[in-house]
């Protein structure tokens, strides 16, 4: 065992021992139903528009020990509506959600989903798309580590002023397909710069990235995604990230949610994806 | 006996006007200070009685005693050092001494030039005379100030404990308005506010880390102290730096007439008090400890190669020198220190060792000094030190490892405060404090010879803060006071300083005889925070100051009541209702964590900044309180209903939520009964609402969005799929309630020489399982099912004690 956590282990003894005659009971609990959980983005960048529904699951009830799973929730009725215009997704099966390629996402505009059920549960959200595409990433450079023989990509985020503005950045290798292969897509972590962040208290700042090294023959091109979101789509993610279960002594965490009478997210993004074409930097 | 100082006795007969000016409001606070003044300037015909109250026998100073003049219906009181100061016009006075405990001087005499007047009161506790009847022992009708919680030492030492260790803060616990935090915890919680908004003195030094034992028992060791007050609102422009409460102790000045002890085994610890003159009448001392020892007990059962155990101790000192009439030095301090230790050894080829230790220190020196009959001053030089160490070494053939974490705060202050007895109608008392902190949350020293890995790394700030404040007492004829003072308030840390001018303001207007309506004003701000991982008083708790970052904390709290003596002065009922509105008070992000237990050396990367979030609360109540301090059958009744509510733009998505330890109803009643001269039986039962507490509802999956959408692998990230928890909104569940009976039989004996007491006592008398805290588990069934329940861990059942104590 690490030295340095003998100590606790002993401190939790000296707890136990405080607390020897310690006295266990159940506490009742108020019942709680399943509720929707909903997850759905829309981008005018993207023709197709997706929103997963899905169940909770009570606490305090009896469960199967294999059940794992939470149940797709297949028979909504999921309906996008937005200045007058309303479309109804359709069910795909294969990828357990729905989808639709007939919503106009439009910058700027307000979209009101509403999910109900046969069994009569009915949920709902709205969400703003974003004026403005994020700004270009800018700086973008090459840095190689001899030693590691590994290279990684610096580039910096701009912040617009006065904005107030919520960001999703990421990366990654895209491998081209093959006759064997579908397109493939690897994503790099960043040793510098965070995936989620918000210039809330930090207007106009310079954000800086550096991605993780990779390997220093034959790069695939690397893609830089960067969204501009609303405060939903970034609460919520953030809310995801941060979430931990088994510290006792942590605050809990409550997942952001924006689904009146459910769980979950519906939420707007743009997305501006820079190609880096790692090979250039090396000639 | 010694009435009188012999050359203060001078015998005259002269008329004398009784009434004092009378005065009008004008402008708040400068007017007021103006008419003080032209007070003095008119007093020309007009003569001071002053000098000290001390206790009989060992001439220990006493605060708060009433000096009451019955016909002129005016008076005052002892100030925290036993001194008081009076002027009159000339004229034969009747005038009557009191204080809860002792028995009532009285005292005639012509006033035709100043006097001075020392008084010896003799306990009626120790002699067991029946306090002289129809005299009042409390004015508390006739203070100005309300919210004031002044608790004497000897009723803490006859309430019922856990384990027989009487502790001033637990019986603080059981005041309307003051609750505790989980069971057994020492921490208070006053109107809403947190521990860390309790500003907690002992001889003018601040102590940082209250608690022993992990935070079941308060560092304060009653035979120590001489008196205990706590004040909740309405706060006087003397006291600054924290939103909710001042817990303000002062020890024993030490007998100075002969030695004299006290002493006590218990079941946890035991205790020895020594006291008496170092010069006959001049010069005093007092030294008192205390030490657990079951670390001593368990160390015969373990092997000689293995090593572990816990103990706490603390030391409380005293030593005063009076160098006549109008000076007198103090020095006082205050020492104690829990350790947990393991140790381990290889058979000599190796060892791997580690603890934690916390210790807190104080040093106070005073200076009394009187520059004449009517002013007081006091001079103060402050030491305060608050230490954690956490240290962990493993040692073999192949690895030699050490790692030493510290984090603490220091304070030197310097404190000055005037008092001027200009008339019975005004008294001026001001001052300034500044005092420099040195913050460390965190110094580490982290050596692994194998791995050639050798880390330093210290966190550290300095910050100064000072106040300074004035208070114009007035005294409207015996009909009406008011307190009403300005503090203005100054920190720095770092390169932003900040600057608060806080206004105070009680006043207290008698509406009949023994009863009176009393209201109180006070803007408190608050420079230094505790980031608390749970709230229970925890060693790790860590102090930070204010930065160009974290704004200081600030309050408005605003209350009223109605206070009516009963029982001609026994009892006290007393009504008041609060509404306190706080601003950027500090929370924790979620999922923030300030607990280094684990990993100590992750200090390194700890950014308390980051994860600290500012809100506002606000919390309102009543609290309606009986008590009754002496006779055969003592004791109080206390009740509040109160609302906590905060809100934080980063918490609970910006929407309300209760506080943790809301307390809709919270009861508390307290029964000291003497039997007979040998017996004296006690109880307390105390009721409260359950603790607001966040409880998962339902589980239910991560579905983030894919910014890769397109590609068939799209590489989710990790969380995606991940379980979360349905919380629904923060501290919406209730705990059960809490309910307890404790009990007490005292048994008494007196020898020639000394009085010992055996003490039985049940706590949990009825053993309820109260909520310490709770958990959830799965239980599983054979066909193939579970059930996850929400379980309740309860610490205390019934818990009897015995203790011996010897008084010589």
């Amino acid at each position: 065992m690490n030295p340095k956590y003998t100590l606790s282990y002993h401190i939790l003894l000296l707890l136990t021992l405080l607390t020897a005659c310690n006295m266990e009971s159940d506490v009742d609990v108020p019942a709680s139903k399943p509720k929707l959980v909903v997850s759905g983005f829309i981008s005018p960048e993207t023709d197709t528009a997706f929103v997963k529904v899905l169940r909770s699951k009570p606490l305090y009830t009896v469960t199967h020990y294999n059940n794992y799973d939470y149940t797709v929730v297949t028979d909504a009725e999921v309906k996008i509506n937005s200045d007058g215009q309303q479309v109804v997704l359709n069910f795909l099966p294969v990828q357990q959600r729905y989808y639709t390629t007939e919503l106009a996402v439009i910058p700027g505009r307000q979209y009101f989903l509403e999910i109900t059920t046969p069994s009569g549960e009915r949920v709902s959200s709205n969400c703003r798309v974003p004026d403005q595409l994020p700004p270009d990433i800018t700086n973008i450079a090459l840095e190689t580590n001899p030693f590691y023989q590994e290279k990684s990509i610096r580039f910096t985020l701009p912040d617009r002023i006065g904005s107030g503005d919520y960001y999703r950045v990421s990366a990654g290798y895209v491998f081209e397909p093959t006759y064997e292969w579908p397109a493939w897509f690897n994503s790099i972590g960043f040793q510098s710069g965070q995936e989620f962040v918000s210039d809330v208290q930090k207007d106009g700042t310079e954000f800086l990235y550096k991605t993780y090294g990779f390997g220093s023959f034959d790069n695939p091109p690397i893609n830089i995604y960067v969204s501009l979101t609303d405060d939903h789509y970034f609460k919520y993610h953030q809310s995801v990230n941060s979430f931990q279960d088994d510290n006792p002594f942590a605050e809990p965490t409550p997942v952001y949610s924006n689904i009146e009478g459910g769980l979950g997210v519906f939420a707007a993004l743009r997305t501006v994806v820079t190609s880096v074409d790692v090979n250039k930097f090396n000639q | 006996m010694h009435l009188y100082s012999p050359a203060a006795i001078k015998q005259a007969g002269q008329s004398f006007h009784t009434e004092p000016e009378p005065l009008r409001m004008k402008h708040l606070f400068l007017s007021l200070l103006m008419i003080g003044l032209m007070q003095t300037i008119t007093a020309q015909n007009k003569f001071t009685i002053s000098g000290y109250v001390r206790e009989k026998g060992s001439r220990e100073l006493l605060p708060g005693v009433n000096i009451y003049f019955p016909v002129q219906k005016t008076g005052t009181t002892t100030n925290n050092y036993g001194f008081y100061s009076i002027t009159l016009p000339a004229g034969k006075y009747e005038l009557q001494y009191s204080f809860v405990g002792y028995i009532t001087e009285l005292r005639q005499l012509n006033l035709e030039s100043d006097q001075v007047i020392d008084i010896e009161l003799a306990s009626s506790i120790t002699l067991k005379e029946v306090v002289v009847a129809g005299e009042k022992l409390e004015r508390a009708t006739e203070s100005a100030q309300m919210s004031l919680v002044a608790l004497p030492v000897s009723q803490v030492k006859n309430i019922p404990a856990l384990l027989g260790e009487k502790d001033v803060f637990k019986a603080l616990q059981l005041m309307p308005g003051v609750q505790k935090g989980s069971e057994g915890s020492s921490g208070l919680y006053v109107r809403g506010g947190g521990p860390d908004q309790n500003l907690i003195i002992l001889d003018d030094a601040p102590v940082y880390n209250a608690y022993h034992l992990f935070g079941f028992f308060s560092v304060f060791n009653g035979d120590a102290l001489k008196s205990v007050e706590l004040t909740k609102g309405g706060f006087p422009a003397r006291f600054g730096g924290r939103l909710s409460s001042v817990v303000e102790m002062t020890m024993k000045d030490g007998n100075k007439e002969k030695f004299s002890g006290e002493g006590g085994i218990g079941l946890l610890s035991s205790r020895l008090t020594f006291e008496g003159p170092v010069v006959k009448n001049k010069s005093s001392f007092l030294i008192s400890g205390r030490r657990t020892y079951a670390d001593a007990l368990v160390r015969p059962f373990l092997s000689s190669d293995e090593k572990f155990g816990y103990y706490f101790y603390d030391l409380n000192a005293k030593i005063n020198y009076d160098f006549g009439p109008n000076n007198r030095l103090y020095l006082s301090g205050y020492f104690g220190r829990d350790k947990f230790y393991m140790k381990s050894e290889y058979d000599g080829q190796g060892y791997d060792e580690g603890g934690l230790y916390w210790q807190n220190k104080t040093a106070t020196l005073r200076w009394n000094h009187l520059f004449n009959n009517k002013v007081f001053s006091n001079t103060s030089f402050i030491f305060s030190e608050y230490d954690l160490n956490i240290y962990s070494k493993y040692k073999n053939e192949y690895e030699n490892y050490s790692l030493d974490y510290q984090s603490g705060i220091r304070d030197f202050g310097l404190k000055h405060d005037l008092e001027y007895h200009v008339s019975p109608a005004y008294t001026l008392r001001a001052g300034l404090q500044t005092t420099h902190h040195y913050f460390r949350p965190s110094a580490i020293v982290e050596i692994d010879e194998g791995a050639q890995y050798d880390f330093n790394s210290k966190v550290s700030y300095e910050s100064f803060e000072s106040g300074i404040y004035a208070e114009n007492h007035f005294n409207f004829k015996g009909r009406a006071q008011l307190n009403a003072g300005l503090r203005f308030s100054h920190f720095i840390a770092g390169e932003k300083p900040y600057f608060n001018i806080e206004p105070r303001l009680s006043a207290n207007y008698i509406l009949l005889p023994g009863l009176s309506a009393k209201a109180a004003f006070a803007w408190m701000s608050q420079y230094i925070h505790l980031l608390s991982s749970t709230g229970i008083g925890l060693p790790t708790d860590l102090w930070v100051p204010s930065t160009d970052r974290v704004a200081p904390q600030k309050s408005i709290q605003a209350s009223a009541g109605l206070a009516k003596e009963l029982s001609e002065g026994k009892v006290l009922l007393t009504l008041e209702g609060y509404y306190k509105q706080s601003s950027d008070i500090l929370g924790y992000k979620p999922g923030a964590s300030f607990l280094l237990l684990d990993d100590p050396s992750d200090a390194q990367n700890f950014t308390w900044q980051d994860n600290v979030t500012a809100g506002n609360g606000s919390s309102y109540g009543i609290e309606l309180l009986l008590h009754k301090k002496t006779g055969k059958t003592s004791g109080w009744i206390g009740y509040t209903l109160s609302w906590t509510q905060l809100q934080f733009d980063e918490i609970n998505f910006g929407k309300k939520f209760w506080a943790r330890y809301d307390r809709r109803h919270d009861i508390a009643l307290v029964v000291i009964h003497e039997l007979s001269e040998r017996l004296t039986l006690s109880g307390t039962w105390v009721y409260g609402t359950g603790n607001a507490v966040t409880l998962p509802l339902g589980s239910f999956p991560a579905i983030p969005h894919n910014q890769f959408e397109g590609f068939e692998n799209a590489a989710f990230p990790y969380f995606y799929y991940a379980d979360l928890s349905d919380y629904g909104p923060v501290n919406d569940f209730r705990m059960k309630a809490y309910h307890r009976l404790d009990l007490a039989l005292q048994v008494h004996k007196k020898f020639s020489k000394h009085e010992r007491t055996w003490e039985f006592g049940l706590y949990n008398a009825y053993s309820r399982h109260n909520p310490f805290f709770y958990y959830i588990q799965n239980e599983y069934f054979n066909n193939d099912t579970y059930i996850t329940k929400l379980k309740q861990v309860s610490i205390f059942p019934i818990v009897p004690s015995v203790t011996y104590s010897l008084k010589f």
